[in-house]
């Protein structure tokens, strides 16, 4: 019954297609020369490329980023859209830096309200807060992202998460790193400490540059994808209805006027703040595992030379500089009290004597548990949060002098 | 360094420009050795002493084998070095933790032992080869090879080292020894054959992986359907990651010169469970079939004898992918779905009536499902956490339960027809012609459309090829 038998049909076991000739014997002819077969490669592979020179062309005139933008996951949108969106405006007169913790937690309208009040002229202010940003891409924000002339006053929220492990990061080198951000990486990172994927996403980022369906690859897969099952009528309408919200908070999040836009459907029905939830189910409030590690000694030198270098380029560039403590919930400051809360504000009050930089602190009033409602998790603020925040900060930078003209 | 992998698509340029820069045999030979060593070194540079120690002695075994007077001492040098290799860094945990549980079920506790020993990766490709060079001067079949740069790169060469197929010395050796050309056929059907492993890899094994991780993490959550489902998308995976592997290690190996035996012949066309193996991971089956069975005796023997062979030989195969009971129960239903072929042959030739109706066109489809669902069925244990969890997935599979949650996916039973046609239509040739006959200029739009399609649709992360863990 065995329709291609292999050898030794006998043997219940038969021999294996393929394994009656030796691939040592099999030979194709006389060999070429090497000018030979690089032609014919050329003559394969220039006209692909030029195809593909063609197609990118194209794809770039009938679906520009911006239309994209609602497509793209939370990262490209804030590293690329958000990024080149603070890029294309004027200078504001302050800048506020760091990790989507400082973009639910300051509103530069409401504060540069106080600001121009207290100037007595008109002031501006934008929140690059980037998710999940770290030191690495603080410096590679300051050192290659800034506008020309700098912001006068830059504050650059954070808390112990930031700052520690600072060799560890993602998105500088994939998103934001030019080559003096890349060389710069290799001059001051120990070996040990070195890591070859940040070398790949360079590379894989400058590709990017000039491909654009390289670049925008997850965006134009979903856009197809949900053109397609729309023109069908086959996609899920709840599915359908949640990435409608997505794709307008996603726009709302990356172009916002001044960088701030209030959080993801609060005010909406089901919103609940982070002591409601803790009241309701505390089994259900995620801690990140980024905000879990412990260890003492992760507050170190090389912490402190990043603070250091990020002042040295700010300063550079003219800025006055500020480091805020932008706190967790109470929550996660008490459930981690290495990373967070009094140790933090302990490891940075020393390290603040050595950097001669103004610092300040928010420690939670004695009974803190209220504060819980002011986060929507253990993170993040919400809007109501984000104003009481932003009014205190201001306070605190008006009454340590930073805004005066010879303030340090 | 993973053949999917951006990384790798930066290494290998850079391998192929050193390697065409010269036609010097030593110098092209240095290049691949290095080449090998760095690839091998970038999952961890500690596993390079193993592979070093592995190519040491049977370098030695070979060179000293033809001239001794005991050859069987210096050939289970070799057998007993490889296989203790194997045995410390793949088996003992298993064997360890089988051991205690036995000791557990007779009454005896013992404190548990973590031998914690990280399996380096391609460790039971590169053992089996070196192995086969040793069993090979031994039978006669070739001469050793004096010069270690050669041997070492037949052990180490990296288009096929960490994942097969697995070369014997005679097909590899020679190459590496006389050099091998430069040929504008190579450069294009390499190529072309690397296109094709990556777009099985990419397209449809990664794509599928999400769907077979979430059924087969919990299987008894989802109904029958979802379960064979769930065994159709694994083997429509298995069979893309690892004919996917197999085709960019041989295209990547062609585009040097070389050329790799085929580890593949469309295994989802085959007519029974005995011609499914011939056509599933050619090198591993042929090896334990001629290293193996045969030394046993194969069918030449009494019955009851030939069944202990197919039997033994089809564990160990299973056995062989990895150290669980999974994998043995695997292999060991193989081996018992081939006898049964085999015996169950005997009574259809009497009958000529079944027997027509078998060799007719529909008697075909049925075999080619019959075998296909065959395999699925015992892939329940391959792919399984834990056997509690393949017993369960089979149980729901045979059992037609309707209580679960029903998740199917569309997807699997296109990517499943897509396998199965171009299987059909690799098998008639189909696709060589057509290539032929295709004008130039709709060649390179059909490359353009084939590369958006691969950078559009391949899943964001590049998942590690399956058979990496083996």
């Amino acid at each position: 019954l065995d329709s291609k038998p292999g050898a030794d049909n006998e043997e219940v076991l038969s021999q294996a297609y393929y394994r009656d000739r030796n691939v040592a014997d099999m030979e194709d002819g006389a060999g070429d020369s090497r000018i030979r077969i690089l032609g014919r490669v050329a003559v394969h592979a220039v006209p692909v490329v030029l195809l593909l020179l063609v197609s990118d062309l194209i794809l770039r005139a009938a679906l520009p980023e911006k239309t994209l933008l609602p497509y793209m996951q939370v990262e490209p949108a804030f590293y690329k859209m958000k990024v080149d969106h603070f890029s294309s405006k004027p200078t504001p007169d302050v800048l506020f830096m760091g990790s989507s913790r400082i973009r639910d937690a300051v509103i530069p309208g409401e504060f540069c309200k106080e600001l121009s009040a207290h100037l007595g002229r008109k002031t501006s202010g934008f929140n690059l807060g980037l998710v999940n940003a770290r030191m690495e891409e603080c410096l590679a924000v300051a050192a290659s992202h800034l506008p020309d002339p700098p912001p006068r006053w830059v504050v650059v929220g954070f808390s112990g998460t930031e700052v520690v492990k600072v060799h560890e990061f993602f998105f500088a080198s994939r998103f934001l790193w030019r080559f003096r951000d890349l060389w710069s990486y290799l001059l001051r990172t120990d070996f040990a400490d070195f890591d070859v994927t940040n070398i790949e996403r360079y590379i894989e980022a400058r590709i990017c540059g000039i491909w654009y369906l390289f670049d925008n690859r997850d965006a134009i897969e979903t856009y197809i994808t949900e053109h397609v099952e729309e023109l069908l009528g086959i996609g899920d309408p709840d599915w359908a209805a949640f990435r409608e919200d997505e794709k307008r908070r996603l726009l709302a999040y990356a172009l916002a006027e001044d960088g701030y836009h209030p959080p993801p459907r609060e005010g909406t029905e089901g919103f609940m703040t982070l002591d409601e939830r803790i009241a309701e189910d505390p089994d259900s409030i995620h801690i990140p595992p980024r905000e879990r590690a412990k260890d003492p000694g992760l507050f170190n030198d090389k912490s402190v030379e990043a603070l250091g270098r990020l002042l040295s380029i700010l300063r550079g560039k003219g800025c006055k500089v500020a480091l805020v403590e932008t706190p967790p919930s109470p929550y996660l400051q008490d459930r981690n009290r290495v990373l967070h809360g009094e140790n933090f504000r302990r490891w940075m009050r020393g390290v603040v004597k050595d950097l001669d930089v103004l610092f300040l602190a928010f420690p939670p009033p004695p009974d803190p548990s209220g504060l819980n409602a002011l986060y929507r998790d253990v993170d993040h603020m919400t809007s109501r949060g984000a104003k009481l925040y932003t009014h205190y900060l201001f306070i605190q930078l008006r009454d340590a002098g930073f805004f005066e003209e010879d303030a340090p | 360094l993973i053949f999917s992998s951006f990384r790798f698509l930066i290494f290998f340029p850079i391998v192929l420009i050193l390697y065409y820069a010269s036609r010097n045999l030593r110098y092209r030979q240095t290049v691949l050795l290095i080449a090998s060593y760095i690839f091998y070194a970038s999952w961890d540079p500690r596993f390079l002493s193993l592979i070093f120690a592995s190519t040491m002695i049977d370098y030695y075994v070979g060179l000293r084998i033809p001239g001794a007077s005991r050859k069987k001492i210096w050939l289970s040098v070799s057998v007993v070095a490889n296989l203790g290799l194997l045995g410390v860094f793949k088996y003992a945990g298993f064997f360890v933790e089988s051991f205690q549980a036995l000791l557990s079920s007779m009454g005896l506790e013992t404190d548990p032992i973590m031998l914690g020993i990280i399996l380096p990766v391609g460790i039971s490709f590169y053992t089996f080869q070196t192995m086969s060079y040793s069993l090979d001067i031994y039978r006669g079949k070739i001469e050793p090879t004096r010069n270690f740069l050669e041997y070492a790169l037949f052990v180490a060469f990296f288009p096929q080292l960490v994942a097969g197929p697995i070369v014997r010395a005679v097909e590899l050796l020679p190459q590496i020894k006389r050099g091998v050309a430069n040929r504008w056929v190579d450069v294009a059907e390499g190529t072309n054959r690397f296109l094709l492993g990556f777009t099985k890899k990419v397209l449809i094994a990664d794509n599928l992986a999400p769907f077979v991780d979430q059924i087969y993490a919990d299987p008894r959550g989802f109904d029958s359907a979802t379960c064979w489902t769930a065994c159709m998308a694994f083997a429509v995976q298995v069979y893309c990651d690892f004919s996917g592997y197999s085709d960019m290690a041989i295209g990547s190996a062609r585009l040097l010169g070389f050329r790799l035996p085929e580890n593949f012949r469309f295994p989802f066309t085959a007519m029974n469970v005995a011609d499914f193996w011939r056509r599933w991971h050619i090198t591993l089956y042929s090896f334990m079939r001629d290293y193996l069975y045969i030394a046993l005796g194969g069918s030449r023997a009494k019955t009851g004898r030939i069944i202990f062979n197919v039997l033994f030989t089809m564990t160990l195969v299973g056995f062989w992918h990895g150290a669980n009971w999974q994998f043995l129960v695997w292999g060991f239903y193989n081996g018992v779905l081939i006898i049964s072929y085999r015996f169950l042959m005997i009574p259809i030739h009497r009958y000529g009536g079944l027997k027509a109706f078998l060799d007719s066109w529909v008697g075909k489809v049925f075999r080619v499902m019959l075998s296909n669902v065959l395999f699925f069925l015992g892939l329940s244990f391959f792919r399984a956490v834990d056997i509690g969890a393949a017993v369960a997935m089979a149980v729901r599979m045979l059992t037609f339960n309707a209580d679960g949650e029903r998740m199917i996916d569309g997807l699997v039973f296109f990517f499943y027809a897509l396998v199965l046609l171009g299987s059909i239509g690799s098998e008639v040739d189909l696709f060589k012609r057509m290539a032929r006959r295709t004008p130039l200029p709709l060649q390179w739009v059909g490359y353009t459309l084939l590369i958006i399609i691969l950078v559009l649709f391949g899943p964001n992360n590049t998942q590690a090829f399956i058979y990496f863990q083996f």
